[in-house]
C-alpha cells in the first residue's frame, strides 16, 4: 500500500482544484439546462471551460494578467508547448460546437440519401482544426527526434474525438462525461508518481470539471457532448508534456494508457456492436475504458514511489 | 610643433585610459547557490553549471560587467528528491528553459560596497534585480560576494505559493583569474 498524502495536501486540492472545478462545471450545466435540453450540449462545453477556469484562477496574483494559478491563460511568445493547452482546449471546443451547428444546418437542407454529407461536413471542420492544433503541441525536441509523432498526436486526436463523441450522441452524454472525469483522474493518479504536482493539478481540474457536467447532465440524460474536446486535447497533451518534461520510473506504456483509454469506445461505432441490449453495451464501455486506465496506475505504482514534499 | 603637441596630448589621454581586462566566470571560479524557505524548514542548492565573463576597466569595480549564462540542468539541492522537484515544471522547468542569464546594466558605488543592477533571465521572463555586492579587483583577479533575495513569483514560478515561501536568497561568489 503506497502512503497517504498529507492530509493538508489532500485539503488543499480539494479547496483549490478540485471543488472549484466540479461547482463551477455543475453550476454551469444546470443554468443552461433552466433554458432546455436543447442547450445542455453547449452548456457542457462552456462548463468544462468555466469549471477549468475558476480552478487555474488565483486570487493571490501580483497583477490581472498573472492570475493563472497552475498555467497561464495564454502562452507568452516562445512558451513551451503545454502552456498552449488551455487555448487548443477552447478551440476544439468552440469548433466542436460550430461543427455540429453547421452539420445540423446541413441535415436540414440535405435529402435523406445525402445527409452523410452532413457528417463529412462536421468532421472535415474537426479533422482541419486538429491538424493545426495538435502539432503545436509536441514538444520541440521531441518533434525533431521523433517525426513521426505530429502525425500519430492529430491521429490519436481525430480517434478520440470519434470514439468519445459517438458515444456521447448515443443518448450517453453524461456517461462519456464520467469516462472522462475516470481518464483524467487516472491521468493524475501516473502524474502524481511521475512526481510532477503542476501536471497532477491540470488532470484533476479537468477531471473534476468532466465530473461536475456527468453529475449535473445524469438525471436528464442530457446531452453533454459538448465538453468531448476537453478529453480530445487534454489526455494526449497532458500525458505527452508530462512524459517530457519530468524524468522518472514510470514506464512510457501507462502514459499511452491513459492518454488513449477511451480509444476503446471505437469499438461501438460498429453497427452491430452498437445495437447490442443496454445492459451488455453501458458494462462493456466502462470496462473497456476503466481497464486500461488501471493497468496505467498499477504499472506506474510498480515502478516509481510516491514522494510528497513532507519528506524533503 | 602643433603635431608634436597633439601626439603629447593622444600619448597622455592613452595613459589616463585604464583597459579592460576580461575574467571568464565557469562553475568552477564562480558559485550561484540559493536558500528556499518553507513554513518550518528551509533548503540549498546551486548551479554547476555556468558560462560567462566579467569585464573590469582597471581595477575600478564600478566599471564592473557581468554576462554569464547558466544551465539549469546543472542544478543541486541538499535533496535528490528534491532536486528532481525543482527541475520539474512545477519549478524550474529546465527542459523548457535550459538556461537563465544574468546581464549587468550598470554598477554604482553604495554605502556598503557596490549595487550590481542587471537583468535576470528566468523561465523566459526577464526582470531587472539589484544585486548588493563587495567587489575587488586587480590587474590579475576579481572576487565578488553577493547576498540578496527574489521573489520567485516575479518570474512566474508560482507553484507551491503558501507552501513554499515567494522570497529566495541568492548567494553569489566570484574569484576569477584572468
Amino acid at each position: 500500500m503506497p502512503p497517504l498524502p498529507p492530509v493538508k495536501d489532500v485539503l488543499d486540492t480539494l479547496h483549490h482544484t478540485a471543488l472549484p472545478a466540479a461547482a463551477g462545471a455543475a453550476l454551469v450545466v444546470c443554468v443552461f439546462l433552466s433554458l432546455g435540453r436543447w442547450a445542455a450540449a453547449l452548456g457542457s462545453a462552456l462548463a468544462v471551460a468555466v469549471g477549468f477556469g475558476c480552478a487555474n484562477y488565483t486570487f493571490d496574483a501580483l497583477g490581472w494578467e498573472n492570475t493563472g494559478r497552475v498555467i497561464p491563460w495564454s502562452p507568452e511568445p516562445d512558451a513551451p508547448p503545454w502552456h498552449g493547452l488551455p487555448r487548443a482546449a477552447l478551440v476544439l471546443l468552440a469548433v466542436g460546437l460550430v461543427s455540429r451547428w453547421l452539420g445540423l444546418v446541413a441535415a436540414r437542407y440535405l435529402d435523406e440519401r445525402r445527409r452523410w454529407g452532413a457528417t463529412l461536413l462536421i468532421w472535415a471542420a474537426r479533422t482541419g482544426v486538429v491538424a493545426v492544433v495538435a502539432p503545436g503541441l509536441v514538444p520541440g525536441a521531441w518533434a525533431v527526434e521523433a517525426p513521426w509523432l505530429k502525425p500519430a498526436l492529430v491521429a490519436a486526436m481525430l480517434g478520440l474525438w470519434v470514439a468519445l463523441d459517438g458515444v456521447a450522441r448515443d443518448r450517453a452524454g453524461s456517461e462519456v462525461a464520467a469516462y472522462l472525469a475516470a481518464a483524467f483522474l487516472g491521468a493524475a493518479a501516473v502524474l502524481i508518481y511521475h512526481h510532477t504536482a503542476r501536471f497532477m493539478d491540470l488532470a484533476v481540474m479537468c477531471g473534476c470539471a468532466a465530473a461536475g457536467v456527468a453529475v449535473a447532465t445524469f438525471p436528464t440524460r442530457a446531452d453533454a457532448s459538448g465538453a468531448v474536446p476537453l478529453g480530445v486535447v487534454g489526455l494526449p497533451g497532458l500525458m505527452l508534456n508530462g512524459r517530457y518534461l519530468v524524468e522518472s520510473q514510470v514506464p512510457v506504456t501507462s502514459f499511452w494508457l491513459v492518454a488513449l483509454a477511451p480509444l476503446g469506445l471505437l469499438l461501438f461505432l460498429i453497427p452491430v456492436v452498437a445495437r447490442q441490449p443496454r445492459w451488455v453495451v453501458v458494462p462493456l464501455r466502462a470496462v473497456l475504458v476503466l481497464a486500461p486506465l488501471v493497468a496505467a496506475v498499477v504499472l506506474a505504482m510498480q515502478h516509481e514511489t510516491l514522494a510528497f514534499e513532507e519528506e524533503w | 610643433m602643433t603635431r608634436a603637441l597633439s601626439a603629447v596630448a593622444f600619448a597622455a589621454l592613452i595613459g589616463t585610459q585604464a583597459y579592460a581586462t576580461d575574467f571568464p566566470l565557469t562553475g568552477t571560479n564562480t558559485k550561484v547557490e540559493f536558500v528556499g524557505t518553507k513554513p518550518g524548514g528551509k533548503h540549498t542548492g546551486g548551479f554547476a553549471k555556468l558560462d560567462g565573463k566579467a569585464t573590469v576597466e582597471g581595477t575600478d569595480p564600478a566599471t564592473l560587467k557581468i554576462d554569464v549564462t547558466i544551465e539549469t540542468d546543472s542544478l543541486y539541492s541538499d535533496n535528490e528528491g528534491l532536486t528532481k522537484h525543482l527541475k520539474a515544471p512545477d519549478f524550474f522547468s529546465v527542459k523548457d528553459y535550459p538556461k537563465a542569464t544574468f546581464k549587468s546594466t550598470k554598477v554604482e558605488k553604495s554605502a556598503t560596497g557596490y549595487a550590481v543592477v542587471g537583468d535576470l533571465t528566468l523561465l523566459g521572463k526577464t526582470k531587472s534585480v539589484i544585486m548588493p555586492a563587495a567587489v575587488t579587483a586587480t590587474a590579475d583577479a576579481l572576487t565578488l560576494k553577493s547576498e540578496f533575495k527574489i521573489n520567485r513569483t516575479d518570474w512566474g514560478m508560482t507553484f507551491g505559493k503558501g507552501k513554499v515561501d515567494d522570497e529566495v536568497t541568492l548567494k553569489v561568489s566570484v574569484t576569477a583569474k584572468n
